[in-house]
């Protein structure tokens, strides 16, 4: 029952204030950075690609003085589970099985390891530690109202290609601001229905059967709910004549620093190695 | 966008966006089912009831937002992979919206001869399935019989479903079972393709999670709807003693 | 005395703790309900009356410190079944779409029931039964979509699911709250009629003073997560208490004569009812 009343404060990421100098970085180049990484991190495939983007990111990180050992936590429940499907994955890889300069480590029946899965493997767990990083990075270093207003300004130059900038910016700026209202909403519709549950948890089939009803009992309601507040909140904008994105100004505008040009170079470089790194086969 | 169904279409995306993140973030987006992770995932749902309300525009920015939230919270490297997790999610509300869109005008006949191709479909690709030899030259039985049975099972429910049923419902749980398989589908493929799972296992999950997934989407999309289009709505309660 | 049917004593509860999040909501509350009795729970916004009321039904369950007792059972131990008391204990909350389960009014009604297990003409009585106590008509209402009701129509159905159980223990968490006067009226009846009728216990949180006046016998009064006055109405919304320190009113009747008295009036001022401060005012100008 208790974590019921997480619900009001559900987040992306918890952010950590450290003061410091990737805190300080632009929204706009955050998120640039982000996605660039994430390009890299999916491109890489050798082993020492994706170490040397690892050892990047753990630098970011650190540099950005996060608690790397808070930060790790998450993945202890899961530990497990990682553990399974590695091995699952290491037993029974086949898509690369074919490639150039396999050697075969291990046969028996269905099971064939070679260096090739091996390495899928490997990297795979490697590039995982470092997208696990990497979103933190971002989420523990940016508040929702930053990375809202960093959204917004990049999806701006949209809105010259004829693409609705502008109005994706503001999906994301309701959506953020709706989740503590719905959270609470959802949290109170819970308590509501818990009090009406008079029957003990049944078993088995009966269960699961229970479990999708009851699902669904909370999730009808909050559909409605939300559908009854953006009805007032279209009648809202259309009362204070919202007219979409041209000619809008800003309460707060973002000035990019020289910070944050050498950080979106250092990270276009990255890409740029990453790229290459592909295109000659490393170890 | 400065006439009333642009606004609408922005504020309820980020209201579906809203609710997506709600459920993905937090285990009310989880409930029990017999699938081999215990439960399944109803946060995709909120992309499916925008694709099918307000159109594949709306679809497919909810469901980024969907598999952006669930990268977030993924602890595994199989789900981690941007590929994975957020690619595919694109074309839940798309897939059910194109659904949606194309069967909304079709009356009980024409369905039920969609539903009769479906199953001749369905067979056609066991057969071929049997038929064709594996790479060790033995010959898969339990997966074309697999689908045979299922296949038959889920059009010959669905026919009888549409004998007494409005067939607008009958669309609405088509798309919203398309939306979920999208999702089914394109993730594992995705997976399976990146290499972190063979096609077999692949498919064993896809199965076994995939098809209590349909099922309970179906059943809460339909109530969605019902709420909020007043689409199909029962009449009488069961304690009234009116007559039908 | 028979044993209280509610005995909450020292309960402490604290939202989220061990987070950034933390609050104490209830600090030391002492709460007590007999059968038969209807006793108000009042206090400013914030006071922790909806905890305290989330204890009533099991909802929440003491952590830290405190005993909750209700129908004889501890809601802290583990033998507790707190959903066989939630049969037992019907809690009405202030918005009643959350509390909806089904599409049309019978079948929500009759939630609790079929339950139960009941069904068919038993089902049918009990929820005519429920429906008929909250005056809404059974023909007239029991084939209605529930989001679709007005507020009031569905508070009223919120109260009659609660009702078609038939609990010992009734508590309303700001039940007229946002109901027009007309509304309110007709809560209020029910409860009167619920009372006379059945001795059961009920609980009624509310901000509205002439609302408790008129309907309680006992008052309990919240501030800050702490119990500070508990005891008969008339004491507790009279002219001794200072009530404007823990963020609440007297009475209107109660308002009108302590200003006449301010203004050098020699009128009684423990009126409490919009006819005891017109008697009062009465006595007051007549040599």
């Amino acid at each position: 029952m208790a974590s019921y009343q997480a619900l009001r404060h559900v987040s992306i990421g918890q952010y950590i204030p450290t003061g410091s100098a990737i805190h300080r970085l632009d929204p706009r180049i955050k998120l640039v950075c982000f996605a660039l990484l994430m390009a890299c991190t999916v491109i890489i495939s050798s082993y020492s690609g994706s170490l040397a983007l690892l050892v990047l990111i753990t630098s970011a990180t650190l540099a950005a003085r996060l608690p790397l050992g808070y930060l790790l936590k998450s993945l202890r429940p899961a530990l497990p589970f990682i553990l399974v499907l590695s091995l699952l994955q290491l037993l029974f890889y086949t898509s690369g099985s074919g490639a150039p300069g396999a050697r075969v480590l291990f046969e028996r029946g269905v099971i064939t390891i070679t260096t090739a899965s091996v390495q899928a493997v490997v990297v795979a767990l490697i590039r995982f530690l470092g997208l696990l990083l990497l979103t933190s990075l971002l989420t523990n270093t940016t508040t929702t109202g930053d990375l809202t207003h960093g959204i917004e300004h990049l999806l701006r130059p949209l809105t010259r290609l004829g693409l609705p900038g502008h109005e994706l910016a503001l999906v994301c700026t309701i959506a953020l601001r709706f989740v503590p209202i719905l959270g609470e909403q959802a949290e109170a519709i819970l308590l509501a229905q818990a009090s009406r549950t008079i029957t003990p948890e049944p078993h088995g089939v009966r269960k699961l059967v229970d479990g999708a009803t009851r699902g669904a009992r909370l999730v009808v309601p909050l559909f409605v709910d939300a559908y009854r507040r953006s009805e007032e909140l279209v009648l809202a904008m259309q009362a204070r004549c919202y007219h979409g994105g041209r000619g809008r100004t800003q309460w707060r505008a973002l000035r990019l620093a020289p910070r944050d040009l050498v950080a979106l170079g250092l990270v276009i470089l990255i890409l740029v190695g990453t790229i290459l790194s592909r295109t000659i086969v490393l170890p | 966008m400065y006439d009333e169904r642009g606004i609408r279409r922005v504020v309820n995306a980020g209201l579906l966006l809203a609710i997506t993140l709600l459920l993905a973030l937090t285990r009310i987006g989880f409930i029990p089912a017999p699938t081999p992770a215990g439960n399944a995932t109803i946060a995709h749902i909120p992309a499916i009831v925008g694709g099918l309300l307000e159109g594949p525009l709306v679809g497919l920015i909810v469901g980024l937002g969907f598999g952006f939230a669930s990268f977030t919270q993924a602890t595994v490297p199989m789900f981690k992979d941007p590929l994975v997790a957020i690619l595919p999610r694109l074309f839940i509300g798309v897939t059910a919206a194109y659904t949606y869109l194309a069967l909304r005008q079709a009356t009980k006949a024409q369905l039920k001869a969609l539903l009769a191709v479906l199953l001749a479909l369905l067979l056609y690709a066991a057969w071929r399935i049997y038929a064709t030899p594996n790479e060790d030259g033995s010959q898969s039985v339990l997966i074309p019989v697999l689908i045979a049975v299922l296949g038959t099972a889920l059009v010959a429910g669905l026919y009888l479903w549409l004998g007494k049923q409005d067939p607008r419902i009958v669309v609405v749980a088509m798309a919203a079972a398309v939306g979920s398989l999208t999702n089914t589908i394109l993730v594992l493929g995705m997976a399976s393709l990146r290499g972190y799972l063979s096609p077999a296992v692949a498919l064993t999950i896809g199965i076994t999670h995939g098809i209590p997934e349909v099922i309970i989407a179906a059943i809460i999309v339909i109530a969605v709807v019902a709420a909020l289009r007043g689409l199909g709505q029962r009449k009488r309660s069961r304690v009234s003693q009116a007559p039908f | 005395m028979a044993e209280p049917l509610i005995a909450i004593t020292a309960l402490r509860h604290t939202y989220l703790p061990g987070t950034p999040m933390q609050t104490d909501a209830l600090r030391d509350v002492d709460f007590t309900l007999h059968a038969g009795e209807v006793v108000a729970l009042v206090g400013p916004s914030g006071a922790g009356k909806s905890t305290l009321a989330h204890h009533m039904n099991g909802l929440l369950r003491p952590a830290v410190t405190g005993r909750v007792r209700v129908l004889g059972q501890d809601t802290a131990s583990r033998s507790c079944d707190v959903r066989a008391l939630r049969r037992q204990v019907g809690l009405v909350f202030q918005h009643p779409h959350q509390q909806m389960l089904e599409q049309l009014v019978g079948d929500d009604i009759a939630y609790g029931p079929a339950q139960l297990g009941l069904d068919g003409a038993a089902l049918r009585e009990r929820v005519h039964e429920a429906m008929e106590a909250v005056g809404l008509p059974f023909e007239r209402y029991v084939d209605r979509q529930t989001f679709a009701l007005s507020g009031g129509e569905m508070r009223r159905v919120a109260l009659a699911g609660v009702l078609a159980l038939r609990p010992r223990v009734l508590v309303m968490d700001e039940a007229t709250t946002g109901l027009d006067p007309a509304g309110k009226e007709q809560v209020l009846q029910v409860v009167h009629r619920l009372h006379a009728e059945r001795g059961i216990g009920i609980v009624i949180i509310s901000n509205d003073m002439d609302e408790v006046a008129g309907i309680a016998d006992r008052v309990v009064v919240l501030f800050q997560g702490r119990t500070v006055a508990d005891g008969p109405t008339r004491e507790i919304l009279g002219p001794g208490l200072d009530l404007p320190a823990h963020g609440l009113l007297r009475p209107t009747a109660g308002q009108i004569v302590d200003r006449l008295a301010g203004g050098g009036l020699p009128i009684d001022r423990s009126a409490i009812t919009l006819a005891e401060a017109e008697e009062a005012v009465w006595q007051a100008i007549r040599p």
